[in-house]
C-alpha cells in the first residue's frame, strides 16, 4: 500500500498539470459575427445604446459591456484566423476598457463611492489578459492580410495584444 | 345623525393616522426619535386594530355612499369629507403598509442627483447612501414607465433633497392627482354618488393618501384619456394615454378599447359610453389578474379597475363586487402583519382572504335567485 501511494506521490511531482489562474469574471456568449447582417444593425444600435446610457456608472456599465463583447468577438475571429476582423475587434475592446475606466475617473470626480466598480474592473482586468494571453498562443506574431483587389495590410498581431494587456493592467 | 358620523370619521382619522406610526421602519433613522417597535413586537394587537381600521373605514363608507346614493349628501358635504381626508391623512406615516414610496424617493435621487439612468443603475451600487437603509427594493432598477421617473422630478427638486420633505412631498404630489381624479370624475359623471364611491373608498383612500401609490397618476391621465375622446379631442387624448402608459404601463390594456372609440369617432357611430366604460372596466381588472405573472397582485393594482366602476355605479353586480374585492386586498396585509414573514403560509392566506369576500357575495346572490 505505502508503496502504491509512493509511487502515485512520485508521479504527481515528476507530471504537475499546468494550472493557469482564472478569474471568475464572466464574459459574454459570442455575439453576431462580422459578415452578418445583424452585426451591421447591432453596431447602429450600440451608438444610439451610447445615449442611453447618461450617468458615469451607467457609461461604465455601456463601455465595459462592449469591451468584454469586442474581446470574445476578438477571440472568435482569431480562432477561425480571421485576423484583420480580429485585430478591429481587439481595438475597438481596448477603446472601450479605456472609456469605462475614464467613465469611472469622472464618477470618482463626483464624489460616487467607485470601490465596487474597481472591484469590477479589477475582475475585468484579470480576464480580459487571461483572454488576451489565451489569443496570443493562436495567432502569429506577424501577419500580413493581402486582399484580392486592395492594399496588403501588416498586423502586429503579439505587439497589438502585448499593448492591449499593457493598457488593461494600467487601468487597475 | 350626518354630523355625528362625520366626527366620528374624523376621529377616526385620527386614529388612523397615529396608528400608521406604529409601522415605522427602523432603518428610517429620520423617525427614530419616535421609533417604538410596536408593530413588530405586537403582532396580534397591531392586526387586531387594523382588521378593526378597516372594517369601521367600511361601514363609514357604506354610509356616506348611501347618503349620497339617496341624494342626502350637498357637495359641499363630499368636499368636507374629501377634505378632511385628504388633509388628515397627509400627516399619516406613508410606509404603513408598503414600502414603494421610499422607492420613488430612492429612484429619483438616482436619476436627478446622481444623474444616473435609473433603468441601469440599481440604488443598492451607490454604496453608503443613506437611502439603502430603509430602501426595500435598492436591488432592482426603476420598474415604473419614464414619465413616472419624469413627474418625481417635481417632488424631488421642490423639497431640496431633504428626505423627510420629499416623503410627504410625495404624498402631497400624489393627493393633487387624486383630487384632479375626483374632479375629472365629476366632470365625466355629474354624480355625487360615483364621486363618493370612488373618493372614499377605503383601498383608494389608503393606497392613495397613506402609502403615496403612483396607480392615481397613472388612473387620472387615462381616465382624462377617454374625457377628450368624449370632447372629441383625439389628439390630445392620445397624449394623455400615453403619458399614462408611460407611468405604469399597465394602462395598455385600454389601448384596443381606445382606438375603437377614435375608430367610431371617425365612422359618424354612436359610442355608447356605459358599455366603453364597462370593457374599460373588464380589461383593467384583467390586467390586474394578470398581475401575477410580473410579480404578485397588490392591493394598489385594483385602483385599475375601481377608477372605472365609478363611472358606471347603476351596474350594481360590479359594484358590489369592486366593493367586496376592495375589503378583501385591504386584508391581505393581515397575513405578513400578523406572522412577520412572506413565506409560506402568507402567500396562501393572502390569497384566501382577498377573494372571500367576493366569494361570499357570490354565494350571496346564487342563494337570492334560488330564494
Amino acid at each position: 500500500m505505502k508503496f502504491f501511494v509512493g509511487v502515485l506521490l512520485v508521479f504527481f511531482l515528476l507530471f504537475p498539470l499546468p494550472v493557469f489562474a482564472e478569474s471568475s469574471y464572466v464574459l459574454p456568449y459570442p455575439s453576431f459575427m462580422p459578415g452578418s447582417t445583424l452585426y451591421v444593425l447591432h453596431g447602429v444600435l450600440e451608438k444610439f445604446e451610447k445615449y442611453w446610457y447618461f450617468g458615469n456608472f451607467s457609461k461604465f456599465i455601456y463601455n465595459l459591456k462592449l469591451s468584454d463583447k469586442y474581446l470574445v468577438e476578438a477571440k472568435t475571429l482569431f480562432e477561425y484566423k480571421q485576423y484583420l476582423l480580429g485585430s478591429k475587434a481587439l481595438e475597438k475592446s481596448k477603446t472601450y476598457f479605456v472609456a469605462a475606466y475614464r467613465s469611472l475617473g469622472e464618477a470618482k470626480k463626483e464624489g460616487k463611492n467607485i470601490s465596487q466598480k474597481e472591484q469590477l474592473l479589477k475582475e475585468a482586468v484579470g480576464k480580459h489578459i487571461e483572454v488576451l494571453m489565451q489569443v496570443k498562443g493562436i495567432v502569429p506574431q506577424y501577419f500580413k492580410w493581402t486582399p484580392e483587389k486592395d492594399r496588403s495590410e501588416e498586423l502586429f498581431l503579439w505587439k497589438q495584444i502585448d499593448e492591449g494587456v499593457e493598457i488593461r493592467k494600467n487601468c487597475t | 345623525m350626518k354630523n355625528i358620523v362625520i366626527a366620528l370619521y374624523i376621529v377616526f382619522l385620527l386614529f388612523l393616522t397615529v396608528f400608521s406610526y406604529s409601522f415605522i421602519d427602523p432603518g428610517l433613522f429620520y423617525f427614530k426619535d419616535i421609533y417604538t417597535g410596536f408593530s413588530f413586537q405586537n403582532r396580534a394587537i397591531v392586526t387586531g386594530l387594523y382588521v378593526l381600521c378597516i372594517c369601521m373605514f367600511f361601514l363609514f363608507y357604506f354610509f356616506f355612499s348611501w347618503k349620497a346614493y339617496k341624494n342626502t349628501f350637498q357637495i359641499r358635504d363630499v368636499l368636507w369629507l374629501v377634505g378632511i381626508t385628504i388633509g388628515m391623512l397627509f400627516f399619516s406615516y406613508p410606509a404603513m403598509l408598503s414600502y414603494d414610496i421610499f422607492n420613488y424617493i430612492t429612484t429619483a435621487k438616482v436619476t436627478f442627483f446622481y444623474m444616473e439612468n435609473p433603468y441601469v443603475v440599481m440604488p443598492i451600487e451607490f454604496i453608503a447612501e443613506p437611502f439603502l437603509s430603509y430602501t426595500h427594493a435598492a436591488n432592482k432598477i426603476a420598474q415604473y414607465g419614464p414619465m413616472w421617473i419624469i413627474l418625481t422630478g417635481i417632488p424631488y427638486f421642490l423639497s431640496f433633497g431633504t428626505v423627510l420633505v420629499m416623503l410627504y412631498g410625495f404624498k402631497i404630489f400624489v393627493g393633487i392627482f387624486y383630487i384632479a381624479t375626483i374632479v375629472l370624475l365629476w366632470k365625466m359623471t355629474k354624480n355625487l354618488f360615483s364621486i363618493v364611491l370612488f373618493a372614499l373608498n377605503p383601498l383608494i383612500v389608503i393606497e392613495t393618501l397613506v402609502s403615496g401609490h403612483n396607480d392615481i397618476v397613472m388612473m387620472f391621465f387615462a381616465l382624462l384619456s377617454f374625457y377628450l375622446l368624449k370632447k372629441k379631442a383625439i389628439a390630445l387624448g392620445s397624449v394623455a394615454l400615453i403619458i399614462s402608459v408611460c407611468i405604469k404601463y399597465a394602462t395598455i390594456f385600454l389601448l384596443p378599447i381606445f382606438v375603437f372609440v377614435i375608430w367610431s369617432i371617425f365612422q359618424k357611430r354612436k359610442i355608447h359610453w356605459d358599455t366603453i366604460f364597462v370593457a374599460c372596466t373588464a380589461v383593467m381588472f384583467l390586467a390586474f389578474i394578470l398581475s401575477p405573472l410580473r410579480e404578485e397582485i397588490y392591493p394598489w393594482y385594483a385602483l385599475w379597475f375601481l377608477a372605472f366602476v365609478s363611472l358606471i355605479p347603476h351596474k350594481k353586480t360590479v359594484l358590489y363586487s369592486s366593493i367586496a374585492f376592495s375589503f378583501g386586498l385591504l386584508l391581505r396585509y393581515v397575513p405578513f402583519m400578523l406572522i412577520g414573514s412572506y413565506l409560506d403560509p402568507t402567500p396562501i392566506i393572502k390569497n384566501i382572504v382577498s377573494f372571500t369576500p367576493l366569494v361570499l357575495l357570490g354565494f350571496y346572490y346564487v342563494f337570492k335567485k334560488k330564494v
